[in-house]
């Protein structure tokens, strides 16, 4: 069947539509070009005319030519933007005429129906191809292979670990020991081997509260603070073996504590000593000898001061460390010597931002050093070591929680090998400090990022149950008072949770949660009954068991050291220097305001009524009858 | 003839006149800096992009109507034409679904990114449409989709070999689309869309060459970019063969004239296959090797893949900066860098900087593997898909691959609207 007279002629016509539609968009078209080739010619921005003029009075300083050049350019910017107004005008009638031109071909194309014939119909095709498209779909498959193999030959972006560190192409997934073989102490080239080392002096008993008895002595010291005072090993109650003192919560285990000195005038200072290379940790006293760390961007050094003269009796170093690498930190608030060292008696252990660890015993012989970095922490990396038993414990939550490359490590006081480790936490980088505290049945290791809290068993490692209550970049480490962990959510919240559970408490575990605030990076400290938090140049007084605010002291600065709880009073170093002393009570009562000058970023340390203080590069020992 | 080299030529004048306007840099009184083209369309109002949601709604509703119960080609056609002004040209590409699938794989991969409900039906309503009525939405939608239909002059046949072999090239997009934008490094769809720049007469030239490229092959091949590039076209292959209410045909009996395959320029309607029975041994044997081998293919893609992630790390431009910055400081990086430049004058610290590519280097460590995974599933399912026998007794629709153009209807001989048939045979027309 033909088609029709009248659809004959509706196509004709249809044809014709589009072939003068075709010749007003060619028309157009070359219209268009040509006003691009004007609009490219005028362009002031290229034209050699003007660039020579601009170069000439650039160069030459002929002031006297400005105005020509102001005249041409005005001229050429009017022809360049006629140019374009007749380009954009003429677009839209170019698109309409192919519009035009495209509709009537295609119209004039479109079969009709009843326009085909159904009679001789070929036959069906038969089934093929099936095989030749499985072989078309593998050949496929192998130049996506070769695509993906030419990508891989492209050498990896340059990007070093550090500012400091130059261009490197791979980063060590693993941390590597120093000491030669396992078991043999490291030692520097050239160096003698050392001395054996004494028997620690402390009993490494567990905290819970079954197998300790806590002496008469240490019980009269705490007597009234808390219940986790009590609990934790005789031995190290008249020191101050870690950061935030020998509970690690900021409770120190004291009857009396300095109340008025002036570093100025060296009243009530019993000797000051300055620390050679700079840095934020705290210092950590046992017995006669008082421990520090300092560092910069090449060196790192663990300093020991004699406690009744203040003289500097050794210093120790990282250096020769295999795998060590330096790494730079833009935090000025955290420098390179932000964690606290720890000891055990008879050997102290300190880690740098570089992820540098190293363990001297306490006569100044380095017994093992080894590198757990670089860690990647956008602040430099902060938390401080813990000690449990033999086992020194490293919380090293770094990159992003996606990237799995936080973890906890014990290591082997004695050799600084890898007792037990926690891999991937599913934490991003926080610079919280790991603390142990006994419950009724056991000891719990707990740990803080975001979001989850996590507490292990400090002796294996094995987790005992985790939450998920905190967010940001968590830096408080936690208080313990009133057999309840106290919290700090950054700037959002104060969380009371329940430990000594199993599995995933968020839901059961939580307390309370106070939403007054909380700090940033300073931590609380609690005793039994009372919570004391600084944020925002305020202290804050709450109810432990309820979390009910009960008052607020103004400080007039911002806090990133620790308060401590000692003697009934809750010491308070801010950032300008100056110690605000309350008493540790429910009713607000300001017992002193000591102004020292700057640089309050470290925690003090309370031994035997006396406190040890950092302030940037000095060292004091302040009350002891001076 | 004449016609279409008219056409051609008419197309070609376009791409040029637009591209002598979009190449010439604005006039430039102070720095000598060229102003980047804008590379989206700036945000609209919250109502407009609602009255969007809304038009999309009511496109793909009168799409469906028109390709399923008008069953009229023009009315096809002249929607196409409507949405393809909207969306394309007064909308300038922007929200489309395509691009959408971007925005959602970002909104799961960083929490940060909140996703604008709009944009989550953009990305939604053409895929549930799929599963209600098929891939109405490529038919008279999308505006990549009809800019190609509009252009096909003299389709010809792509062999079925090499459609079954560029057809897993969509998913390896979509696979990389994802990739790229989860990580934060770009919509790699808007980024590569080889149409948008007519829609808003602006582009790079790299990306005009392709633009006029992919226009000329859709002169003569139907739906080049839909059929063996589109992402989303992808996901809407895999949603459509469940439709409720499929594309027929024909409503009646198919006299199997072969008439709606020639008409087809999709390869979306397979033939009847040949009566003749085949030992039963073979196809199962071929069946249980390419089962064996997909877990290979997989675990192949995914090791192959991975080792690519430093090569599509650079990709990101954290990264990109951060290594000529590193290549700067150790005076390696030959003439100026721009990043460089820009980074110094913004006084950053090229400790964080690091860091910060560094993380997102690990991310694409994470991400490349589930892409190299994900290649070789599709690989292994398009292998096993093909070592299926189906068997057919009149031509069929394939309703994955059919865009639901209603071009097969006019070419049908059958009437559609006799009296309806008492009982249709097993295996009739889809």
């Amino acid at each position: 069947m033909t088609p029709s007279r009248l659809v004959q002629a509706w196509q004709r016509a249809l044809t014709r539509i589009a072939v003068a539609a075709a010749l007003l968009a060619l028309l157009l078209g070359g219209m268009l070009i040509a006003h691009a080739v004007r609009l490219r010619a005028a362009n002031p921005w290229t034209a050699p005319a003007l660039v020579a003029l601009k170069a000439r009075i650039t160069r030459d300083g002929a002031r006297e030519l400005a105005e020509t050049y102001r005249r041409l350019d005005a001229a050429y910017n009017a022809r360049y933007f006629a140019a374009q107004a007749q380009i954009a005008r003429g677009l839209p009638l170019l698109g309409g005429a192919l519009a035009v031109c495209l509709l009537a071909a295609l119209l004039a194309r479109l079969p009709r129906r009843g326009a085909i014939d159904p009679r001789d119909l070929p036959a069906p095709p038969p089934m093929k191809l099936a095989m030749a498209g499985r072989y078309a779909v593998g050949v496929m498959g192998l130049l996506l292979a070769g695509t993906l193999i030419g990508l891989a030959t492209i050498p990896a972006p340059m990007i070093p670990l550090s500012a400091g560190a130059g261009p490197r192409a791979t980063v060590p997934d693993e941390p590597t020991l120093a000491s030669a073989p396992p078991g043999e102490p490291d030692t520097l080239p050239g160096l003698a081997p050392p001395p054996p080392l004494p028997a620690p002096p402390v009993n490494p008993a567990p905290l819970s509260p079954g197998p300790v008895k806590p002496s008469p002595a240490a019980a009269q010291a705490g007597a009234g603070l808390t219940d986790v005072l009590a609990h934790i090993p005789d031995a190290y109650k008249p020191h101050w073996p870690f950061f935030r003192g020998p509970a690690g919560v900021g409770l120190a285990a004291v009857a009396d504590a300095p109340l008025g000195w002036d570093v100025t005038s060296g009243k009530g200072v019993r000797w000051h000593a300055t620390i050679p290379l700079p840095g934020n940790s705290s210092p950590i006293v046992w017995g006669d000898r008082v421990f520090v760390s300092g560092a910069d961007a090449e060196q790192r050094e663990i300093y020991c001061f004699d406690a009744d003269t203040g003289k500097l009796r050794w210093t120790g170093h990282t250096r020769g460390i295999t795998g060590s690498e330096a790494v730079e930190v833009h935090q000025a608030d955290t420098g390179y010597a932000a964690p606290t060292m720890a000891t055990d008696g008879a050997r102290v252990f300190a880690i740098f931002a570089n992820g540098d660890i190293i363990g001297y015993d306490i006569a100044g012989t380095r017994r093992w050093g080894r590198s757990l970095g670089p860690i990647d922490s956008m602040y430099g990396y902060a938390s401080s070591l813990t000690v449990y038993k033999e086992l020194v414990i490293a919380q090293i939550d770094q990159a992003g929680a996606d990237d799995g490359i936080s973890e906890l490590l014990a290591l082997n006081a004695a050799t600084g090998e890898t007792v037990w480790r926690v891999k991937s936490r599913p934490v991003p980088a926080s610079w919280s400090s790991p603390i142990i505290i006994p419950t009724h049945t056991r000891d719990e290791l707990i740990t803080c990022g975001n979001p989850w809290v996590i507490a292990y068993d400090p002796a294996t490692g094995a987790e005992l149950w985790r939450a998920a209550v905190l967010e940001g970049d968590v830096a408080p480490t936690p208080a313990y008072g009133g057999g309840l962990l106290i919290l700090c959510k950054p700037y959002s919240a104060i969380i009371a949770l329940h430990p000594g559970g199993t599995g995933d408490v968020t839901k059961t575990a939580v307390a309370w949660i106070a939403e007054d605030g909380a700090p940033d990076t300073t931590s609380p400290a609690a005793t039994d009954e009372l919570l004391f938090i600084p944020n925002n140049s305020s202290l804050y007084c709450h109810d432990v068991k309820t979390g009910t605010k009960l008052w607020e002291h103004e400080l007039e600065a911002n806090v990133y050291a620790s308060p401590v709880i000692a003697a009934g009073r809750v010491y308070v170093l801010d950032v300008q220097g100056v110690m605000h002393i309350v008493s540790a009570a429910r009713t607000l009562r300001p017992l002193g305001k000591i102004v020292m000058g700057g640089g309050g970023m470290a925690t003090p340390a309370f031994v035997g009524g006396e406190l040890y203080l950092r302030l940037d590069s000095d060292l004091y020992r302040i009350g002891g009858g001076a | 003839m004449m016609r279409r080299r008219a056409a051609q030529f008419a197309l070609l004048f376009l791409a040029l006149a637009a591209g002598a306007q979009v190449f010439q840099p604005p006039t430039e009184f102070q720095s000598g800096y060229t102003l980047p083209a804008t590379p989206v369309p700036p945000p609209r109002a919250d109502w407009l992009g609602w009255l969007d949601v809304g038009l999309l709604a009511l496109a793909l509703i009168l799409a469906a109507w028109l390709a399923l119960r008008k069953r009229s080609r023009p009315g096809v056609l002249l929607l196409a034409v409507g949405s393809l002004l909207y969306f394309g040209f007064y909308r300038h590409g922007c929200i489309c679904p395509v691009g959408s699938v971007q925005n959602v794989a970002l909104a799961m991969a960083d929490p940060g990114y909140a996703l604008p409900v709009t944009v989550g039906l953009f990305f939604l309503l053409p895929l549930l449409c799929a599963l209600v009525v098929g891939r109405v939405f490529c038919a008279a939608v999308c505006p990549l989709g009809v800019a190609q239909e509009v252009v096909l002059l003299r389709p010809i046949t792509v062999p079925s070999w090499l459609a079954h072999a560029l057809g897993v090239l969509p998913f390896v997009y979509l696979g990389a689309a994802v990739l790229f934008a989860a990580t934060g490094s770009a919509f790699l769809i808007c980024q590569y869309d080889p149409f948008v720049l007519f829609f808003r007469f602006s582009g790079s030239a790299a990306m005009l060459v392709i633009g006029i490229g992919m226009l000329l092959v859709a002169t003569v091949i139907g739906r080049p970019y839909c059929r063996f590039l589109c992402p989303y076209g992808a996901l809407l292959r895999l949603l459509a063969p469940l439709t409720r209410w499929p594309v027929r045909i024909t409503p009646r009996t198919c006299v199997n004239c072969t008439l709606c395959h020639d008409a087809c320029p999709h390869g979306a309607i397979h033939p009847p296959t040949p009566e003749e029975p085949r030992p039963r041994g073979e196809g199962k044997a071929r069946l249980v090797g390419l089962l064996l081998l997909l877990p290979v293919l997989v675990a192949a893609g995914a090791f192959l893949a991975r080792q690519t992630s430093p090569a599509l790390a650079r990709l990101h431009p954290t990264v990109r900066t951060a290594e000529q910055v590193s290549l700067h400081g150790a005076g390696l990086l030959a003439g100026e860098s721009n990043a460089v430049i820009a980074f110094e004058h913004a006084a950053g610290e090229t400790g964080i900087l690091y860091a910060h590519a560094r993380a997102i280097q690990r991310r694409f460590d994470r991400a490349s593997w589930y892409w190299g995974g994900w290649i070789g599933l599709v690989i292994g399912i398009k292998l096993l898909t093909l070592a299926l026998r189906r068997r057919r007794t009149e031509y069929t629709i394939d309703q994955g691959a059919c865009l639901a153009c209603a071009r097969c209807y006019p070419s049908c001989p059958v009437p559609a609207d006799g009296p309806p048939e008492v009982a249709a045979p097993e295996g009739s027309a889809r």
